[in-house]
């Protein structure tokens, strides 16, 4: 099988990547572009920690493999920032006290932007809805609710 | 002995056709939501895959003039969700869509890719057999189309031949606004859970009569299963709270759950008489 380039937008830049066509995007943010912010949880899609949008659309990294990322546009979590209503997300998140052990948090950042980007004011259990595909195992979800409808309260 | 797993793009019908044609055990893969899962499991266990995320033959929902449905393979649940037409007429298949995993991989999982998966515990098939569901299958001899209910075989094993691959889920037209229906999956929790058991009923009443009926289960026997006995007690009977033993005791010889790692025979049995009872009181009432 011979090994094309792969080319694509990362957070807005131009990439090309050599490499086996299987190679999940999650490794390849990971371990050959260095970006950790995505996490691996569980490589199955069951825990969301590997959220990124491609072409806007939530996925998991995990069950992505590269060929099929072919002249995408991938936004991962160090990406989110330079977004205005990813930042406000952001501070709002840190705000409501999200984040404990914060391996969730990345995944939890790009879902909700989704969700925002879909939805710019979404009901709390359209939040739950929205975020079902995250799990956190130290916050009891409730400060990360918070954090996401506070910061649509202050998009809107 | 490791094989690596391996994987091409087909961006054509044609491109996708010449590939299979070569190797027949090439599996197609669309969303990767259970492939890549199965190649996350056994990584040294690989198998020669095939993109055909982007052939624009085995995408897209879309209606013959006669007003039939035609949803392409690769169509995933959140593209189903989003066209409200098909959501209106079909609302056991929005509600099995919805309850599919969680948001992302309602993104990526596609309707062919949840039947060729064939696991008896998949969401969508107790809905599709309601809704008389058949399907468009090609491959390197052409193309044939067979009713879902006769594509599941075994337990993970279906009528597709060799080089064969779902093109397009086919739906008649139907009303909904005649049909009592309910869709029921029974999971650990709300979203991110494979079914313990799932039920789905479609009743036609007229003057409380039953017109048409189709109920079928999921994760209750080695794959989706239609309960044609339970159909032919309803059929021309008067719904009535009479008629819900024989038909618990109908769905009983039907099924063959087993004990697994998700749930026992004792509960699938228990629950799925528990939510036709549950189902056929609904419908009851909605016709009083």
């Amino acid at each position: 099988m011979s090994e094309s380039p792969i080319r694509f937008l990362l957070n807005g830049q131009p990439q090309t990547w050599k490499g086996d066509p299987f190679r999940r995007l999650l490794d390849v943010l990971r371990i050959d572009l260095g970006l950790t912010g995505s996490k691996e949880g569980c490589g199955e899609g069951e825990c969301g920690a590997c959220a990124v949008l491609v072409d806007g659309t939530l996925v998991n990294a995990c069950l992505l493999p590269m060929l099929q990322v072919r002249d995408r546009a991938v936004l991962t979590i160090e990406g989110v920032e330079h977004d205005p209503l990813g930042a406000r997300l952001q501070a709002a998140m840190a705000q409501a006290g999200a984040t404990q052990c914060g391996i969730c948090t990345p995944g939890m950042v790009i879902a909700a932007l989704a969700l925002l980007r879909a939805n710019p004011r979404p009901t709390r259990e359209e939040v739950r809805r929205g975020l079902a595909g995250n799990l956190c195992r130290c916050t009891g979800y409730m400060k990360i609710i918070d954090g996401v409808i506070q910061a649509a309260e202050e998009s809107a | 002995m490791s094989t690596p797993w391996s994987i091409v793009a087909a961006d054509t019908l044609d491109d996708l056709l010449a590939v299979m044609q070569h190797n027949p055990g090439c599996r197609p893969l669309a969303g990767g939501t259970d492939l890549l899962v199965q190649k996350q499991l056994r990584p040294l266990d690989g198998e020669p895959c095939v993109d055909i995320s982007r052939i624009p033959e085995l995408a897209g929902i879309s209606r013959t003039s006669a007003g039939d449905w035609r949803i392409g393979a690769t169509t995933s649940y959140s593209q189903i969700l989003a066209d409200p037409v098909l959501c209106e007429t079909f609302p056991m298949l929005a509600r099995a869509a919805g309850l599919t995993g969680g948001w992302a991989i309602q993104n990526r999982g596609t309707l062919g890719g949840n039947l060729a998966n064939a696991s008896p515990a998949a969401d969508s098939p107790p809905a599709l057999m309601c809704y008389e569901a058949e399907l468009e299958l090609v491959g390197p001899s052409g193309s044939r189309q067979m009713p879902l209910a006769d594509f599941f075989l075994d337990y993970r094993r279906t009528a597709l031949r060799p080089g064969e691959l779902i093109a397009a889920i086919l739906m008649p037209a139907r009303d909904p606004r005649v049909w009592h229906e309910s869709y029921t999956k029974v999971g650990t929790r709300e979203a991110q859970s494979i079914a313990k058991l799932s039920l789905a009923i479609a009743l036609h009443l007229e003057d409380g009569i039953v017109q048409q009926a189709f109920l079928a289960g999921g994760a209750l026997a080695p794959t989706c299963v239609r309960l044609f006995e339970c159909e032919t007690l309803l059929v021309g009977a008067r719904l009535e709270r009479a008629l819900i033993p024989r038909l618990q005791d109908s769905l009983q010889r039907a099924i063959h759950p087993i004990d697994d790692l998700r749930s026992n025979e004792h509960y699938r049995r228990r629950v799925a008489s528990a939510l036709l009872e549950r189902a056929l009181r609904t419908a009851m009432k909605g016709t009083a």
